[in-house]
């Protein structure tokens, strides 16, 4: 295709840039500024502010105390470690499950383009609903009395009150989180599945294996990156989790579905602690940075991008 | 960079910018005061938000809870208008974020807000962080307003703070028990009731007597009507709830100079728990354990329950949604210390003298003999002594105000000393915790005493 | 080509997966159709799950528009999120141009750019309230835009980058040849080529903006600001659920996202049928 030439002013302009500077470095620097700026600036400010006992409305004027919050509401707060236990249990059942019905489905669809046509679009469709709205469509499906699942499961005599029972009401969110995300690992998987090549396969088969064997043999092995990056995605992403606990608990009943990301936002915007909510939120993002190293380290940034 | 122009969207005046009068009247249907939020939401839209510090302030914006008297306010503020020439816009919004959005205005450079309704756990940490302006000098000076008309307990629970004067009292919540008066009334009950224990059908003055009935009266119509009907809902919903029970037995979170106490009174807090747990467990409706008053409202509405310790106001509304099938009438709670909550009207501190001048005008105008009478005509909920005495006031809803009096000046503030609200959160949450069957009573309480003390004490 | 599912052997197994695969998308549509059921009930029959006998009614659009400016918000969350995918894919097509290209910063620019995604969001509000109270940019559409920024450059550059480093570099280097300067080969022959991707990119950007909820929320309080995932989460007053309110609001917030969703997803599995076949 030819190149149409630009009118003259744009072409100057653009000589001009590139002559001023090297273009890699016109290309790249704006959006590092701007990163920067809406990343770096607010978490160093985080990590000043926790050194501080600034609180919203008791001490304004803040004072800096040093590791204080990190000594007493880390590791010493029952708050805080039970909210990181939640949230632990909360990621481990939500992304297990659906890893292993994202593969289901994803094998199911694997050689079937008239299926996938189909059937894709539709189980797509939840990965794109924002998650307050997920949070609420699911605590008005599970709310005692208004929701249609205690109402269905009552008629064939099964009596749960799931948002006022601590276990019940873990499980309701981690429903939610599945039916949301479970077309994303489907999707990933799918497309590691297609993009398999045909080769070992095709040995596999002369050699006389069987389809099951041939399966976990051949198949899943080379999935392995893929299922990597898909599990990293979605456990970084579900670390995350907060929309769906405030629409759908608010943390309860008593604490037992508060995650991390949930008493950082009582703590910091209700109790008007900041501080002591900013030192949770530091350490939180460590060690998730701590995660990330190690996955840099082992050479899993090459599958993720 | 390429967005600038984009980015500057101004306001956008749309087809929803309905005139005034197209208005959701309180309504007394189990949804009016959520359902007429939509008026409030509506109002602030409407206006502009008020100016800097010009000479003289013609728009006052107030912050409020979507709620009974903050609605029937809203209603009249044309009067205030027509009087002073001054836009009132509301801006309501749900519990949480009215707190969220308050702290974050008095605290930020210059409040969006002209004058706030702030709630008794709040005041404590405006004024020790003098974010409130105080106004103690303007109401002595006025003769619309005065300290003398308020029910002294309303206005220790809000009014100051460390001999301050910040803010004037608007609404107040004080729990009180609502009993049917139709089913007290009722021989058939009353009979058998009399056969079961011995004694009258009557509210209860004890909290042994209150969980024996209301456990009875569940049991005795098979769940049809749930003898006392409570608010579970983790936080200082729950709390509010318990705390009348603790009171009543001599417990207390603070004293009056400021000190923690309420590890001293752990017993009476477990013994008010063993009630609590018990009241929830075999009389009030299964699912309570995570109700705020909307629920208990419709519940009691329907005729389903036979008893409710509440805020006061809604009484009107549950007695509204029953209409002609039962009566509601306020009593005194079982063990007498009923919990003194309330409303108030204050001003923060960060704004321009001329914004702070006009929001006093429209404090001072709510307060003044006249406009309390009538919000409390059109819905409201008194607060002081000079309006419970006035007869068309009495007569516009008997039951409830003949003995509100007797019934605040009996009762106990909830605590307004900074921490309180983080302190009652979290005992809140310990006791919802000990109803889902997490912790065992002791185990909640300790840890409530142990959050109550961090809370507040700093 | 790869029909190798190992579950899939006979006639009859098709015949199962089939089902399996209609049975996970009722259950996947179920909810969307209780909201629209929902939304299409008279406010009071709304709390009842078993009221099957009414007449539709569009009561619940009505209350929704009449209790907020609806429209106001979703101009809201439009203009937003359209801001902060153009901005995104320029800067970030830009960066990720320059990585793919000159391999600029090498693997440690590539994690750096993923790294604010490791952050919880809540975090960066924390700061960012306070921060830009003080500067003065707090209740303000630019904030909003700026917030999302942590995201959305990430993901361009996340995404874009693959797509350049695919592309074959010949066809730049035939257009400078003929006279073009980097900028403008990278703009008249290597954007135009690469259109479903920066299309793709810029529907999963728009998206994701669109939904966003926790900066919003967070980083405004005056209500002219409100996108529409805040106001859903106004619906939640004091342990009740405005159920019809909320049903329309999520209708009208999720319908939108639904129908960009719904070509991004003829695309994306083009791709794959794309890629299948290929050793």
């Amino acid at each position: 295709m030819a190149t149409e030439q630009p009118q003259g002013r744009r072409q100057q302009t653009f000589r001009w840039i590139e002559e001023q500077l090297p273009v890699e470095w016109t290309l790249t620097v704006p959006a590092v500024v701007l990163l920067l700026a809406a990343t770096v600036l607010p978490l160093l400010a985080l990590v000043w502010i926790s050194l501080t006992d600034l609180n919203l409305v008791t001490s304004v004027n803040m004072n800096f105390i040093g590791l204080e919050n990190y000594r007493s509401n880390i590791f010493q707060s029952e708050r805080a470690r039970s909210a990181l236990l939640t949230t632990g249990i909360f990621i481990v059942s939500a992304v297990s499950i659906q890893l292993v019905l994202g593969f289901l489905l994803a094998l199911l669809l694997w050689g079937r383009p008239q299926r996938r046509r189909i059937f894709l679009p539709i189980l797509l469709m939840p990965m794109f609903v924002t998650w307050i709205a997920v949070g609420l469509m699911f605590r008005f499906m599970f709310q005692s009395g208004i929701g249609i699942v205690p109402h269905l499961l009552s008629q064939i005599g099964i009596n749960i009150a799931w948002l006022s029972n601590p276990t019940y009401a873990l499980a309701a969110i981690i429903i939610a989180d599945i039916w949301e995300w479970t077309s994303f690992m489907t999707i990933m998987l799918l497309a590691g599945l297609e993009g398999l090549p045909e080769a070992p396969h095709e040995a596999a088969r002369t050699d006389g294996a069987g389809r099951i064997e041939m399966f976990f043999d051949v198949t899943l092995p080379m999935m392995y990156p893929v299922i990597g990056v898909a599990v990293f995605v979605r456990l970084i992403e579900a670390s995350k989790v907060f929309p769906k606990v405030l629409a759908m608990t608010e943390g309860g009943p008593g604490s037992s579905t508060e995650t991390i990301s949930y008493i950082i936002y009582e703590i910091g915007f209700r109790d008007f602690g900041i501080a002591t909510a900013a030192s949770q939120a530091v350490t939180v993002t460590l060690m998730l940075l701590a995660l990330l190293y190690v996955v840099y380290r082992s050479g899993g940034m090459e599958d993720v991008f | 960079m390429v967005m600038s122009n984009r980015d500057r969207v101004d306001h956008v005046q749309t087809d929803n910018d309905v005139s005034a009068t197209d208005r959701y009247v309180t309504k007394p249907s189990r949804r009016s005061f959520l359902a007429a939020t939509g008026a409030a939401g509506f109002g602030g839209l409407t206006g502009c938000l008020g100016g800097g510090g010009s000479e003289s302030v013609d728009e006052i914006t107030v912050l409020a809870e979507g709620v009974a008297d903050n609605l029937v306010l809203q209603e009249m503020t044309d009067q205030f208008t027509e009087e002073y020439d001054i836009e009132v816009t509301f801006e309501t919004f749900g519990y949480n974020q009215v707190q969220e959005s308050a702290a974050t205005q008095v605290a930020s450079g210059t409040s969006d807000y002209d004058v706030m309704t702030i709630d008794t756990y709040w005041v404590g940490d405006f004024a020790r962080g003098e974010q409130l302006v105080p106004i103690g000098d303007r109401v002595s000076d006025s003769d619309m307003v005065s300290q003398d008309v308020y029910i002294d307990e309303v206005w220790d629970t809000v009014a100051t703070f460390e001999g301050t004067n910040y803010t004037l009292p608007f609404w107040q919540w004080t729990l009180g028990a609502g009993y049917r008066q139709d089913i007290l009334e009722d021989p058939e009950y009353q009979d058998a009731y009399e056969e079961e224990f011995g004694r009258e059908l009557a509210p209860a003055e004890t909290m042994e007597e209150y969980v024996e009935m209301s456990t009875w009266m569940t049991e005795y119509t098979d769940g049809e009507v749930n003898g006392s009907v409570l608010m579970g809902q983790r936080g200082t919903k729950a709390n509010d709830q318990w705390i009348g029970i603790f009171q009543g037995m001599g417990g207390t979170f603070i004293d009056e100079e400021g000190n923690v106490r309420y590890g001293e009174y752990r017993d009476e807090a477990i013994q008010a728990t063993e009630y609590f747990v018990e009241l929830f467990e075999n009389s009030a409706p299964s699912d309570s354990t995570s109700w705020g008053f909307p629920s208990v409202s419709e519940h009691m509405g329907a005729g389903d329950g036979f008893s409710a310790i509440n805020y006061n106001i809604f009484f009107r509304n549950m007695q509204d949604t029953l209409g002609d099938s039962g009566q509601i009438r306020q009593y005194d709670t079982p063990g007498g210390s009923p919990a003194v909550g309330s409303w108030s009207l204050g001003i923060p501190s960060n704004l321009p003298d001329a914004r702070i001048e006009a929001a006093w005008q429209f404090i001072e105008w709510t307060n003044a003999f006249e406009n309390r009478k009538q919000r409390i005509l059109n819905g409201g909920s008194p607060v002081c002594t000079d309006t419970l005495d006035d007869q068309e006031v009495i007569d516009s809803a008997p039951n409830l105000w003949s003995n509100l009096e007797d019934l605040v000046s009996g009762g106990k503030p909830i605590s307004k000393y900074p921490g309180s609200l983080e302190a009652n959160r979290a005992n809140g949450i310990e006791l919802s915790a000990i109803l889902s069957g997490s912790k065992s009573i002791e185990e909640g309480i300790d840890d409530g005493i142990a959050a109550v003390e961090e809370a507040m004490s700093s | 080509m790869s029909s190798d599912s190992p579950l899939i052997n006979s006639k009859k197994t098709e015949w199962i997966a089939d089902a399996i695969l209609v049975i996970a998308s009722a259950l996947t549509v179920f909810p969307f159709l209780w909201i629209v059921w929902t939304a299409l009930k008279p406010e009071e029959l709304a709390f009842r799950p078993g009221a099957t006998d009414f007449t539709p009614t569009l009561e619940s659009f009505q209350l929704m528009f009449g209790r907020d400016p609806a429209l106001l918000y979703l101009g809201n969350t439009f203009v937003v999120a359209g801001a902060t995918t153009i901005i995104a894919l320029v800067l970030g097509g830009g960066a990720a141009y320059a990585m793919a290209r000159f391999d600029i910063g090498g693997d440690r620019l590539k994690v750096a750019f993923l790294f604010p995604i490791m952050v919880p969001p809540i975090a960066f509000s924390l700061s960012m309230f306070l921060a830009f109270d003080r500067i003065g940019i707090l209740n303000s559409r630019i904030t909003i835009v700026l917030a999302y920024m942590t995201f959305a450059i990430p993901f361009a550059v996340w995404f874009l980058t693959s797509f350049f480093e695919e592309f074959p570099e010949e066809l730049e280097e035939a257009a400078m040849v003929d006279g073009d300067t980097r900028i403008e080969a990278l703009l008249y022959t290597v954007i135009p080529n690469l259109k479903p991707a920066f299309f793709a990119t810029g529907i999963l950007i728009f998206i994701y903006s669109w939904n966003n909820f926790v900066f919003p929320f967070l980083l405004t309080t005056e209500g002219d600001l409100r996108t529409m995932p805040v106001l859903v989460s106004t619906y939640v007053t004091s342990s009740d659920l405005l159920v019809s309110h909320m049903s329309a609001a999520i209708i009208i917030t999720v319908a939108p996202v639904l129908i960009l969703a719904y070509f991004l997803s003829k695309y994306l599995v083009a791709g794959i049928s794309a890629e299948s076949g290929i050793d």
